[in-house]
């Protein structure tokens, strides 16, 4: 079936033959729990024919798409080809690569292959193409091949970003064969690379690590740890305080005691498994979480059993966030994520740059990445006094509802807590109200605003893609408005009930190519 | 507000480009949303009307109800709404940005500066066709904005005019 196809030009190559095993136990992975149900309803015998035969055809059609899939890099394009009927070409230009990116899972470090992804500008499902396995020598020739016309011209990191957006492949100590001593499991020639600070390229630093006791903090304050704690802990108090005099006297009709007892029990030990789950989550997510930089680029490694490594071009960072979660502002931490324009794929993770570090260390920590976003050396302006009223309205129209139907409950002192959905809506709209603010200067446009947590964009003004000034009926009775500004397509800075003269000002700001940078 | 005294006077002098010269959609989209608003609702008041006339035992008073709910939402749509719609909008397309505005409850202006585009697409539906319009869509990095209706020639314009304009800087 495989012999009709056209003789593979030399430019074309395949993938590494672990893409097989790869993806054939991809296949059976995603088949367990129907073998699971056949083995068990079918009996043995039965069962395991039928889980054989699927075996064989997850690792037949593993097999035809590896024999089909082709790869090229010709004239600076990536030409990737598949399919066994319908051929599908896809062609990627060098220079609209935005990122290369690398990951090793278990199968992958089984094989000693990783998975490489490509990453372009633009967007949507067709923006990344991965190749599932390819040695570390053919991923570096790729990178090479990708990259190497990339300007070196540029090494203040601003310089111009169109065709240097492809990166080492930034597992440290790849690059050469005599460091590899000390990790056998990883391969014949290179190193885990999980290797420390001396497996660095000569012209490339650590910007940051994350310590033991960082990564235990950001498990522990990760907030799907904090609402599983604050909810077994809530009915934790509300077993012991209520139930014993007067709910259960109520409930004891209908339900019985020791039922509730085990709901009870039930629920809180399952949200304490959920916490626990999400602290192992976190670890394995950010373990071993490492940020080094070299003239251009970025390289972000995350992840224990999972490893990836991101590149950022250094000139692609147009903004960072600071993402603030209530608990972790109380403790003095804060993360840090990246805003790149035309990153696909971007979810909270592969934007994570730092996943917890201590507030103070921020200022530092960016004048060494992006220098050129300015750190606002001034308190940011607040909203207007006479605006701050009206963020209270959203959290107490949203709160009313809760307090309304505990007003009406039958049981008697839920109506006295009906004041605390109220008081939760004050204090929040208060303390968006408080972090609300923002500032124009050096070139950088800071924003800051709070759902939840407190999250402050700090946004190159001339690398705005967009700046929005919207205003509701209200909003315009007050002379007020809401600007929103965004530098990706993920996710935008707004803020809320701002004077709309001031608005109109900053609109003619933003965005403005001769703003002057901080010297 | 008081920083940066050299650059800052200057460009705040500078205004925005829907200050000085704005646009308004040309009045041809107004029998071009009619009419396209009056093929949308065509099923959505015949299958009530047949349903009406066709099932038996339904008080009159239901039958009509049926009857002129959709027709009088189709008129109100047609005669009223559509012509805001065309009143709510206008761009302008300066030398450094793109402005536009709209919106009728929640007015939103958008702000885009010419250097981010990275391309422009210019659509035009069968309907679109016979009123000479299209749509013109600007694709930037962090989304689209877009332009629900320009005449063709003028959409041709300054399709050409913002691919001259962004040919300047040709990064993200």
């Amino acid at each position: 079936m495989t012999s009709d196809l056209p003789e593979a030009p030399p430019l074309e190559r395949r993938l590494h033959p672990a893409a097989t095993a790869i993806d054939g136990l991809r296949h059976a992975r995603g088949a367990a729990t129907g073998a699971l149900v056949v083995l068990v309803s079918q009996g043995l015998v039965v069962g395991g024919i039928i889980t054989a035969g699927l075996l064989t055809l997850a690792t037949f059609a593993a097999f035809l798409n590896w024999r089909t899939t082709r790869y090229a890099v010709i004239d600076d394009t990536l030409r990737l080809r598949t399919g066994l009927f319908s051929r599908h070409e896809r062609n990627i230009p060098a220079s609209r690569i935005s990122a290369l990116d690398t990951s090793r899972g278990i199968l992958q470090r089984i094989f000693g292959v990783v998975a490489v992804h490509v990453q372009t500008a633009g967007g949507g499902k067709e923006a990344e193409i991965s190749l599932r396995a390819v040695s570390f020598a053919e991923a570096e020739r790729l990178r090479r091949e990708l990259g190497h016309r990339a300007p070196r011209s540029a090494s203040d990191g601003r310089g111009p970003d169109a065709a240097d957006g492809v990166g080492d492949l930034g597992f440290p100590g790849d690059a050469g064969p005599t460091s590899d001593a000390s990790f056998a499991a990883t391969g014949p020639r290179f190193t885990n690379p999980a290797g420390d600070a001396d497996h660095l390229a000569p012209d490339e630093s650590v910007v940051y690590a994350i310590t033991p006791r960082e990564l235990v903090l950001a498990a522990l304050t990760s907030p799907s740890v904090a609402v599983a704690g604050a909810a077994s802990a809530a009915i934790f108090s509300l077993a012991s305080d209520a139930l014993p005099s007067r709910l259960q006297r109520q409930l004891a009709t209908s339900v019985d005691e020791l039922t509730l007892t085990a709901v009870i029990v039930l629920a809180i030990v399952g949200l304490l498994l959920a916490a626990v789950v999400s602290v192992i989550g976190t670890i394995l997510m950010f373990g071993g979480f490492r940020v080094t930089r070299d003239d251009r680029r970025l390289r972000v490694r995350r992840g224990l059993l999972t490893e990836r490594v991101g590149t950022i071009p250094l000139g692609r960072i147009h903004g960072v966030r600071i993402v603030e979660s209530p608990l972790r502002q109380l403790l003095g931490l804060a993360a840090i994520e990246v805003e790149v324009a035309g990153y696909a794929g971007q979810d909270e993770v592969t934007r994570t740059l730092v996943p917890l570090i201590n507030r103070d260390a921020i200022p530092a920590l960016l004048a060494d990445i992006v220098p050129a976003i300015a750190w606002p050396d001034r308190p940011l302006e607040p909203v207007p006094v006479r605006a701050r009223r009206r963020y209270l309205t959203l959290p107490l129209v949203v709160t009313l509802p809760f307090a309304t139907a505990l007003l009406v409950a039958p049981i008697g002192w839920l109506r006295i807590v009906a004041i605390v959905p109220l008081g939760i809506g004050v204090l929040v709209g208060s303390l968006q109200a408080r972090a609300a603010g923002w500032l124009l200067a050096g070139g950088t446009f800071t924003i800051r605003s709070r759902r939840f947590a407190r999250s402050t964009l700090l946004a190159q003004s001339s690398r705005l893609q967009r700046a929005e000034f919207s205003t509701s009926p209200f909003q315009r009775r007050a002379n007020l408005g809401t600007i929103a500004v965004r530098l990706s397509n993920a996710r935008r800075g707004q803020i809320r009930h701002l004077d709309a003269t001031e608005i109109h000002e900053l609109l003619q700001r933003l965005g403005r190519t001769p703003e002057t940078p901080a010297s | 507000m008081d920083d940066e005294p050299s650059s800052k006077t200057s460009i705040v002098d500078r205004p925005l480009p829907g200050d000085v010269a704005r646009s308004e959609l040309p009045e041809r989209v107004v029998p071009y949303w009619r009419l396209a608003s009056a093929l949308s609702w065509l099923p959505l008041s015949v299958i009530p009307i047949g349903a009406a006339a066709t099932v038996p035992d339904l008080p009159i008073v239901l039958r009509a109800l049926i009857v002129a709910v959709p027709l009088l939402a189709a008129l109100i749509d047609i005669v009223v709404v559509q012509p805001r719609r065309r009143a709510i909008w206008w761009y302008a397309i300066g030398d450094e940005q793109i402005d536009l505005q709209h919106g009728w409850m929640i007015v939103t202006r958008t702000v885009v500066p010419i250097t981010r585009v990275q391309h422009v697409e210019l659509q035009q539906g069968p309907l679109a066709r016979r009123f000479d319009l299209a749509k013109l869509e600007i694709h930037t990095a962090a989304g689209s904005v877009a332009i629900p209706a320009l005449d063709r020639t003028e959409g041709e314009r300054i399709r050409q005019r913002i691919a001259d304009l962004a040919r300047v800087a040709d990064d993200l």
